[in-house]
C-alpha cells in the first residue's frame, strides 16, 4: 500500500537503520482515495519523502567523524582517569584543550559557549567580563564592569553578550562595549537565550521571567512566577520551553504565551539547585538543594533515575551525546548512559582542588567540558561527549566572518514567533480537536471577561492617579538621589583606572 | 344604405369584422331583435332561417342544396340555441349560466321591454344610423357579393326564387327583408310580421304609406345579416354532431364536395387535414421565438466545439498534473515536461528496428539468411506450405486443432474439479492408486534397477507393518469398532477386545522405552556434573583471589584504609567472606551428594530443576505465603546491586511507624558486620556469590526467591492501602545502588560492606528471606532489622579518590546521620503537602465552575425564621474533569490545561483542500522542505518552480496533439 517501498537491495543494515532515523512518521494510505488528483498529489508526496529519507540516509556516509568513548581494560576504571593522565595519552591539539585559567580574584565564574563551541565568555562575580576564542586562544576583550556579575550569556552569535548585572542586564558587542542597558529587566540572577526566536529570557530576585526579543527590543512577555526568588533557568532546546527551579523544590515550564506555567513539577524537597535539559528535549536532570540528582522524562514527567551527590550539585549539563556533567563542590563527575539505565559509577570525575564549581558547560562539537569555578575557568577532556559531526547550517565551528554575517540574515529571516512556544513544537499548522464554533465563544467568553477586567483596572488607576497628585516633595527622594550619582561617578572613575593583569592578559 | 358602396366594401369584410363586434357587444343587451329572435327561434325552428341560412351559404360559397338545409335543421336548433348562450354574455348580469326555463322566463321579460324599446327606438335612431353605417360595411357584403356575382347564374335564380317565395306570402316586408337577410333577420321579419297584421287590421289605407315608413325603418334593422354576433369567436360549425365542436375545415369543404372546379384546392385542404395522399401532419408551425432558436443554435455548436476541444483534453490534463513545466516544451520523446511519459520500449520495437552492426551479429545473421531461418524466410515457406493444403485437408486439420484444444480445456476442469474434492477416502484411494502406479512403473523396469526396487519394497513392507502396529491393537479396526458399538458383547469377542488393547499398551511400551530411558538418563547426568564441576572450579578460583586479597591487606597502605581500625575491619569482612564461600561450597557439593541418596517418593521435584527436590511443606508454603512479611523490598539482582525497592516508589513514600535512628539502627548494622547472626545476610553473600558461579544452581534458585518475594510484595500491595500510617515521611528512594560484583567482589572491602548494609536501606523492616539449609528445608524465618540508610560524608570526596561519591553508601555511619538530617530538615518543611493542595486548588479551578445567580434578598424575606430559597438560579460553566487531566496519574506534577490562544492562530480547524482527512495533511507537513534537513539535492527538487522558461527563446502554442 502506502508502505514506502524500501529497496530490497539495501542489505546494509547501517543504511537502513539510518533511513528508520529519517523516517518521519508512517506513510498514508493513498490507494483507496477517490479523488484522482488527491491520490495522484498523495502519491507524489510520499515518493518525494521515500526519496528525501532515502537521500538524507545516504548522505550519512558522508558523517567521517566518528565518536568514541574512554574505555577500560580489566580493573581499571574511566573515572579513574585524571586529565593529566589524559592528556599524555590524547593527541596535541585535544591536550592543547585541557587548560586553567588561574582567576583568583574575581571569581566564581559562570561561563558560556557559543552554540558552535568556538566562543569562551566569561563573567566573573565581581565584575570581570572575557570573551575569547577559546580554540585559538584569541582574546575578543576584558572589561570589569566593577559590579556584580550574576550570569552571562551569548546572543545570537558571538558578536552580542548580556549580563546580568547587579541592577539591570546590559547587552555588550564582542569588543566589551556596553550596548544597551534593559532597564526592565532587574536584579536578575539568570538569563537565558532562545536562538531560533531571538528571545532574551531573564529571571531574577522577584521572581518574574521576562521575554526580551533582542531583534526588534520588544518585551514579550512578563510572567510572575509567584513563588518567590529564582536562580535557575535553563531552556529546553527542542521547544524552546523555559524550565524554572524555585525554593521549594518545584520546577515550572513556562511559554511566553501562558501566564500560568504549563507545567509544575514537585522535584525535590529543597532548593532546585541545578537543572539541565538534553539536547532532545526528552530527558531532564534535576538537583536539588536536599542532595538529590534525578532524571526525569519530560515526556511523561516521570522520574526515571535517582542519584546523589555528596553534595548539593551547583550546576548540571547536558552533552550533545548525552553525558550528563554534574558540578558539585570542588568535583566534576560526568556519567554516561545516566538516563535510561541506572548507572552505578560515574564515566568520568575530575577535581579542581580547594575551588567550589560554579558553572559548568559541555562544548558543543568538542569533547570538551568548560567550567567557571571559585578561582577562575577551567576546560577538560571528556571523551565522546561532543557531537563530531557538525552541521554547518546549524552551527559552524569553522564559521568566517562572511558566513557569520550570512548565517545571522538567515536565521533573522527564519526567526520564529514568540507565539509559537508551546510544548509540542509540532502543532504549528496542525489541526486542532476545537471546532471553529467552539474557539469563537471561547473568544467571547474571553473578551467579556476582560472587559470587566479592564474596569478593576480602571477603577484602581484612579487610586494611583489620585496618589501621584500628592506632589509631595520627599527629602529621602534627593538624597537618594544624590547617593546614586555619586556613585556613578565613582564608576566612571574606576573604568578610567589602569587594569590589573589577570591570566588572560596571557592571551594578548 | 346604397348597394353599390356596400358591393365596393363587401370584399373587406372579413378584417372589419372585430370592430362591429365590440359595438354589437355593447348593445347586445338591449337588443330587441336579437331578443325576440331566442323565443322564435325555438317556436319556429328557423324555417325561414334554414332558408336564409341556405340562401347565405349558396350565396357564399355557390352550393345550393337541399341536403345542406336537412343537416342544418337537424343540428342548427340546439347548437344555435346554446351557443348562443354560451357566447353572449349580457353585460351588467352574470346569467349565462342559468337554467333554460329561467333564460326563457328572462326572454319574455325582454320581449315585454321590446315595446319600449321600439318606442324609444327614435331616440336612438341616430345614433344606430351611424352604427350601421360602419356596420353595414359588414352585413351587406354578401348581397353585395351575390349582386356581383355575375358569372354564377344559379345563384340568382335561387334568390329570385326565394323573393318570388315571399312576395306570395303577402308581405312586402318580409320580401324586402329576406331579400338581404341573414340568419339573424329571420327573428326581425317576425316582429316585421306582426307588426305588419297589426297594421292591416287597424286600417288598409293608410298601409301603402306606412309601409314605406316601415319599410324604411327596418331596412335599417336588416342590416343585421346573422342570428348571432358575427366575429371570429362566433364562427359555429353547424354539420358537427358534437357539442361545443368548433368550426372546422370540414364544415367548410363539405358544401363543395361536387364541385369539380375546387378538387385541388379540396386536395390540398385535405392534406392539410391529414387525410389526403401527401399527408403534411400539420400546417407548417409557426416559428420558434428567436431566443429559443438562439438558443438550439448554441447548443449545437457549444457540442460541436466540446467535440473538437475535447481532443486537447489528454493534453492539458497532462500539463496540468505535471509536477514541473519545462517551456519551451521539448519534443514528446525527451519530455519530462509533459508528465514525464516516457517513451515505451518493448522487445518488439527493438527486434524491428534491429540492423546487424557488430561482426559478430553479422555474421550469425548471414549464417541465418544461409539456413534460411530469417524470419521473413520463415513466414514466407509457412505462407508456401500453406498455399500447397487442400481446403479439405486446412478444415481438417483445423478441426484437430479444435478438438485438442476442446480436450486439453476439459481436463484442465476435471483437475480442477477433482483438486478441490475433500473427502479423505477419495484421498487415500487416490495415493493407493498412485503408489501402486509407481510400483508397476517399477516392476516394468524391473530389470533395468534391481537395487531401488528392492528398496520400494522394503519400505512399503515396512509401511505396512508401521500401520499394523499402530491400528491394529487400538480397537480401530472394522471388527472392533462394530464390536464395540453393538455394546454387548459376549465373552468371547470382550476378551478379545481387551486381549488387543492389552497388546497394544506392551507394544506401544516396547516402542517408547527403549528410547526415552537412554536420552533421559545419559542427559542428566552429563549436565549435573557438569555444573559440578564448574562449580567447584568457580569456588576454588574465589578462594585463591581471596588469599591474594589478604596477601594485599597485609601491605602497607595509605590514608583511612591505612590506618589500624580499618585493617582490622577489613579482616574481619574477608573472613566473613571466606566463611560464607566455606559454607557455600560446603553446601553445593553436599547438596548434591545428598541428592543421589534422597528417596524420590519423599519429595517433589522442584520446578524446572529435574535435579533438585523439595520437600516438606514446601506445597503448604506456596499456599500460604507468609503472612507476617509486612514492609520488605530489597530485591537484589545478578549483580548483586539493589534491583529494586518497592519501599521507594517516590519520596513521599511513607513507613509506618517512627524512624528508629541512632543506637539501635548503629546497632543494627554493627551486628550485619560483626557476626553473621543473621542468616539472611549470609544467604544474600553466598547468593551473590552462588551467582558468580554456577548459573544453572542460581537461576532455579533465583526462582524460587523471586516467587517468594513475588508472594511477599502482593502481600505489602494488598496491605499498602490500608497502613497509611505516617508520623514521618522519609526519603528512602535515595538507596544506594551498588557497585557491580564482580569476581573482585570480595576484594573491594568496601563493597562486602555495602552488602551487608543494604538491608539497614529499609527502617523497620520485616525481611523474609528464604534459607537453603543443607537438608534441603525450605524455611521462612522472619527478621526485624533496624537501620537505616548510610551516606557519604565530608571527608568523603576529598580524601577518597576512589570513591565515586553518589552512588555507594559508604561504611561511615556519621554519613547516614547527615543523610538523615537532610530528611529531618525537609520533614518540616510540608513542601509536598502544599504542593498538593495547590493541585487541588488548580484542580478545581479549572474544573466545572458553578455560579449562583440569585439575587440575594431579592424576593425573599428577611429577619428572622427566614426560609432558605429553593430555587437558585445555578450557572455552571464546564471545565476539565478531574480524572480525565493529563496529569491525573501524576502525582508530583500539575499540567495546565489553559487553552492557549495564541496558538490557535497557527492551527486549522478544517482539513485544506484539497486533502480530505487528517492524517494526509498532517503527513504533508511532516516532511520538511528546507535545506536544514534535506540534502541539497532533495531541497533542489522539493523546491523547483513548477514552470521553467528558458531565457531568449520562443515560447510556442502548443501543438495540436492530433494532427
Amino acid at each position: 500500500m502506502g508502505q514506502p517501498k524500501t529497496n530490497n537491495k539495501t542489505v546494509n543494515p547501517a543504511l537502513a537503520a539510518a533511513e528508520r532515523k529519517y523516517q518521519r512518521g508512517k506513510p498514508v494510505p493513498f490507494k483507496k482515495v477517490r479523488s484522482g488528483k488527491l491520490r495522484g498529489k498523495l502519491e507524489r508526496q510520499e515518493e518525494k519523502i521515500r526519496d528525501a529519507v532515502q537521500s538524507a540516509a545516504r548522505a550519512e556516509l558522508l558523517l567521517g567523524e566518528e565518536a568514541g568513548f574512554l574505555e577500560a581494560e580489566g580493573i581499571e576504571k574511566t573515572y579513574n582517569y585524571r586529565q593529566d593522565q589524559l592528556s599524555k595519552e590524547v593527541d596535541i591539539n585535544t591536550s592543547q584543550k585541557i587548560f586553567s585559567l588561574d582567576l583568583p580574584d574575581h571569581g566564581p565564574y559562570s561561563v558560556d559557549y557559543t552554540r558552535n563551541g568556538r566562543h569562551l565568555l566569561i563573567g566573573g562575580k565581581t565584575g570581570h567580563l572575557a570573551a575569547f576564542d577559546w580554540q585559538t586562544g584569541k582574546l575578543h576583550f576584558e572589561v570589569h564592569v566593577n559590579e556584580l556579575v550574576r550570569d552571562v550569556k551569548w546572543l545570537h552569535n558571538e558578536t552580542l553578550f548580556a549580563a546580568a548585572q547587579k541592577r539591570y542586564v546590559y547587552i555588550y558587542d564582542n569588543s566589551g562595549l556596553e550596548i544597551h542597558r534593559l532597564k526592565s529587566h532587574m536584579d536578575v540572577t539568570k538569563l537565558e537565550f532562545l536562538p531560533y526566536h531571538y528571545l532574551l529570557a531573564t529571571v531574577g530576585n522577584a521572581g518574574y521571567l521576562k521575554y526580551q526579543d533582542i531583534s526588534t527590543g520588544q518585551l514579550v512577555t512578563e510572567l510572575r512566577t509567584k513563588l518567590g526568588s529564582c536562580a535557575t533557568m535553563v531552556q529546553n532546546p527542542w521547544n524552546a520551553i523555559i524550565h524554572l527551579g524555585h525554593a521549594n523544590g518545584t520546577v515550572s515550564l513556562w511559554s511566553p504565551n501562558m501566564s500560568t506555567p504549563l507545567v509544575k513539577m514537585q522535584c525535590h524537597r529543597g532548593n532546585v539547585q541545578a537543572l539541565a535539559v538534553d539536547p532532545t528535549g526528552r530527558y531532564m536532570s534535576t538537583a536539588g538543594l536536599d542532595g538529590q540528582l534525578k532524571v526525569w522524562d519530560i515526556r511523561k514527567y516521570e522520574v526515571l533515575q535517582e542519584y546523589y551527590t555528596p553534595r548539593p550539585a551547583t550546576s548540571l549539563s547536558i552533552s550533545q551525546r548525552g553525558l550528563l556533567g554534574v558540578g558539585w563542590s570542588t568535583h566534576v563527575s560526568v556519567w554516561k548512559d545516566a538516563f535510561l539505565t541506572k548507572q552505578t559509577s560515574p564515566y568520568m570525575n575530575h577535581i579542581q582542588p580547594s575551588s567550589a564549581i560554579r558553572d559548568i558547560q559541555f562544548v558543543p562539537y568538542e569533547d570538551v567540558l568548560g567550567f567557571g569555578h571559585a578561582k577562575g575557568v577551567s576546560s577538560i577532556v571528556v571523551p565522546g561527549a561532543g557531537e563530531p559531526n557538525f552541521d554547518s547550517l546549524a552551527a559552524n565551528p569553522y564559521q568566517t566572518k562572511k558566513q557569520r554575517q550570512e548565517s545571522e540574515v538567515h536565521s533573522l529571516l527564519d526567526k520564529l514567533q514568540p507565539d509559537m512556544i508551546a510544548l509540542d513544537p509540532t502543532h504549528v499548522g496542525r489541526m486542532t480537536r476545537m471546532t471553529k464554533q467552539d474557539i469563537m465563544k471561547a473568544r467571547k467568553d474571553e473578551k467579556e471577561q476582560d472587559e470587566t477586567a479592564r474596569y478593576e483596572k480602571l477603577r484602581k488607576k484612579t487610586k494611583k492617579h489620585l496618589k501621584r497628585h500628592e506632589n509631595v516633595i520627599e527629602a529621602r527622594k534627593i538624597e537618594i538621589s544624590e547617593q546614586f550619582e555619586q556613585e556613578k561617578q565613582k564608576r566612571l572613575a574606576a573604568k578610567q583606572k589602569p587594569k590589573e593583569f589577570t591570566a588572560l592578559d596571557i592571551f594578548n | 344604405m346604397p348597394p353599390q358602396r356596400k358591393g365596393k366594401k363587401g370584399n373587406n369584410n372579413l378584417p372589419q369584422k372585430p370592430k362591429n363586434n365590440k359595438n354589437r357587444k355593447g348593445k347586445s343587451v338591449n337588443d330587441v331583435f336579437e331578443a325576440d329572435d331566442d323565443e322564435r327561434s325555438l317556436k319556429r325552428k328557423g324555417h325561414d332561417l334554414d332558408e336564409v341560412d341556405d340562401y347565405e351559404y349558396n350565396a357564399q360559397d355557390g352550393v345550393a342544396s337541399e341536403d345542406d338545409e336537412e343537416i342544418d335543421s337537424d343540428d342548427a336548433f340546439n347548437d344555435s340555441d346554446e351557443e348562443r348562450f354560451e357566447h353572449f354574455k349580457f353585460s351588467g348580469s352574470n346569467k349565462d349560466k342559468k337554467s333554460k326555463k329561467e333564460e326563457e322566463e328572462d326572454n319574455d321579460e325582454f320581449s315585454e321591454k321590446e315595446i319600449n324599446m321600439d318606442e324609444s327606438d327614435d331616440g336612438e335612431e341616430q345614433q344606430e344610423d351611424d352604427d350601421e353605417e360602419e356596420e353595414g360595411e359588414g352585413y351587406m357584403d354578401l348581397s353585395t357579393m351575390l349582386e356581383d356575382d355575375d358569372n354564377d347564374t344559379l345563384h340568382k335564380d335561387t334568390v329570385k326564387a326565394l323573393m318570388q317565395q315571399q312576395e306570395d306570402d303577402d308581405s312586402d316586408d318580409e320580401a324586402i327583408m329576406s331579400l338581404d337577410e341573414e340568419e339573424e333577420e329571420e327573428s326581425d321579419n317576425e316582429d316585421a310580421i306582426d307588426d305588419v297584421k297589426f297594421i292591416e287590421s287597424l286600417e288598409t289605407k293608410k298601409r301603402k304609406r306606412d309601409e314605406t315608413e316601415l319599410a324604411k325603418k327596418r331596412q335599417r334593422q336588416q342590416e343585421r345579416t346573422e342570428v348571432y354576433d358575427e366575429n371570429e369567436f362566433n364562427l359555429i360549425a353547424r354539420s358537427s354532431t358534437k357539442e361545443n365542436k368548433k368550426l372546422d375545415m370540414n364544415d367548410l369543404m363539405d358544401t363543395m364536395e361536387n364541385e369539380g372546379s375546387f378538387t385541388t384546392l379540396r386536395k390540398s385542404l385535405l392534406e392539410l387535414d391529414g387525410k389526403g395522399k401527401n399527408v403534411v401532419k400539420s400546417a407548417l408551425e409557426a416559428p420558434v421565438a428567436k431566443r429559443l432558436q438562439d438558443r438550439a443554435d448554441r447548443q449545437a455548436a457549444y457540442k460541436e466545439t466540446t467535440k473538437e476541444v475535447s481532443r486537447w483534453e489528454a493534453t492539458v490534463n497532462q500539463n496540468r498534473q505535471a509536477e514541473h513545466l519545462h517551456f519551451p516544451l521539448q519534443n514528446s520523446s525527451s519530455s519530462e515536461g509533459a508528465g514525464g511519459r516516457k517513451k515505451n520500449i518493448t522487445s518488439a520495437t527493438l527486434a524491428s528496428q534491429f540492423s546487424a552492426q557488430t561482426s559478430m551479429e553479422q555474421q550469425i545473421e548471414q549464417a541465418l539468411s544461409a539456413a534460411g531461418m530469417k524470419d521473413e524466410e520463415l513466414e514466407e515457406f509457412e505462407a508456401l506450405q500453406l498455399n500447397k493444403l487442400s481446403v479439405e485437408e486446412v478444415q481438417e486439420r483445423r478441426q484437430e486443432l479444435q478438438m485438442m484444444r476442446e480436450l486439453m480445456f476439459r481436463s484442465e476442469i476435471k483437475a480442477k474439479r477433482l483438486k478441490k474434492i475433500k473427502s479423505k477416502s477419495y484421498r487415500k484411494l487416490q495415493r493407493k492408486e498412485k503408489a501402486r502406479q509407481e510400483l508397476q512403473a517399477a516392476g516394468i523396469g524391473h530389470e533395468v534397477d534391481h537395487d531401488m526396487t528392492a528398496d520400494e519394497q522394503m519400505k512399503a513392507a515396512m509401511s505396512r507393518a508401521e500401520e499394523r502396529m499402530t491400528l491394529k491393537h487400538k480397537n480401530t479396526s472394522q471388527w472392533a469398532k462394530r464390536a464395540l458399538a453393538r455394546g454387548q458383547q459376549d465373552e468371547g469377542t470382550r476378551e478379545a477386545i481387551l486381549e488387543q488393547l492389552r497388546r497394544g499398551e506392551e507394544l506401544k511400551k516396547k516402542v517408547q522405552g527403549i528410547h526415552s530411558d537412554d536420552e533421559d538418563d545419559s542427559g542428566s547426568d552429563g549436565s549435573d556434573t557438569e555444573d559440578r564441576d564448574t562449580i567447584a572450579n568457580d569456588i576454588r578460583q574465589l578462594q585463591n583471589e581471596m588469599e591474594e586479597e589478604t596477601q594485599d591487606t597485609q601491605q602497607p597502605k595509605k590514608g583511612l584504609l591505612g590506618m589500624k581500625f580499618m585493617q582490622e575491619a577489613e579482616k574481619r569482612k574477608l573472613a566473613v567472606t571466606k566463611a560464607m564461600v566455606d559454607d557455600f561450597e560446603k553446601e553445593w557439593l553436599d547438596e548434591d551428594k545428598e541428592e543421589e541418596n534422597v528417596d524420590s517418593s519423599n519429595g517433589k521435584i522442584v520446578q524446572n530443576n529435574p535435579g533438585r527436590l523439595s520437600f516438606g511443606h514446601v506445597k503448604a508454603k506456596a499456599s500460604n505465603p507468609p503472612k507476617k512479611s509486612s514492609d520488605i523490598q530489597v530485591e537484589l539482582n545478578d549483580a548483586g546491586q539493589i534491583k529494586k525497592l518497592a519501599h521507594s516508589a517516590s519520596h513521599t513514600t511513607r513507613t509506618s511507624g517512627t524512624v528508629d535512628i541512632g543506637k539501635s539502627a548503629l546497632d543494627a548494622a554493627l551486628d550485619t558486620s560483626d557476626n553473621n547472626v543473621s542468616p539472611w545476610l549470609q544467604q544474600v553473600e553466598s547468593r551473590v556469590k552462588g551467582k558468580k558461579a554456577s548459573k544453572k544452581h542460581n537461576t532455579t534458585k533465583g526462582k524460587i526467591e523471586d516467587k517468594a518475594e513475588l508472594n511477599i510484595e502482593k502481600i505489602k500491595k494488598s496491605r499498602k492501602g490500608a497502613e497509611e500510617v505516617d508520623e514521618v515521611t522519609l526519603d528512602l528512594s535515595q538507596t544506594l545502588s551498588k557497585k557491580k560484583m564482580t569476581a573482585t567482589v570480595v576484594a573491594d572491602p568496601a563493597t562486602t560492606t555495602t552488602t551487608t548494609t543494604t538491608t539497614p536501606t529499609t527502617t523497620t523492616t520485616t525481611i523474609t528471606k528464604e534459607t537453603s539449609s543443607s537438608n534441603n528445608k525450605k524455611k521462612t524465618t522472619t527478621t526485624s532489622v533496624k537501620a537505616s540508610q548510610l551516606s557519604d560524608d565530608d571527608e568523603d570526596y576529598s580524601s577518597d579518590d576512589n570513591n565515586t561519591g553518589m552512588i555507594h553508601a559508604s561504611n561511615n555511619k556519621v554519613a547516614f546521620q547527615q543523610k538523615d538530617l537532610v530528611a529531618r530538615a525537609f520533614a518540616n518543611d510540608n513542601v509536598t503537602q502544599e504542593f498538593e493542595l495547590e493541585k487541588a486548588a488548580t484542580i478545581k479551578e479549572q474544573g466545572d465552575q458553578t455560579e449562583d445567580l440569585t439575587l440575594p434578598g431579592w424576593g425573599s424575606w428577611g429577619g428572622k425564621g427566614m426560609k432558605k430559597k429553593k430555587n437558585k438560579v445555578m450557572k455552571t460553566t464546564k471545565g476539565i474533569d478531574p480524572l480525565k487531566r493529563k496529569d491525573a496519574k501524576l502525582m508530583n506534577v500539575i499540567i495546565n490545561e489553559k487553552r492557549n490562544k495564541k496558538i490557535e492562530k497557527y492551527e486549522i480547524t478544517q482539513v485544506p483542500y484539497p486533502f480530505q482527512t487528517m492524517e494526509q495533511y498532517e503527513r504533508s507537513l511532516r516532511a520538511p522542505v528546507g535545506k536544514e534537513w534535506n540534502t541539497r539535492d532533495t531541497f533542489q527538487k522539493a523546491t523547483k518552480p513548477r514552470v521553467l522558461t528558458k531565457l531568449g527563446t520562443v515560447i510556442n502554442p502548443l501543438d495540436a496533439p492530433f494532427k
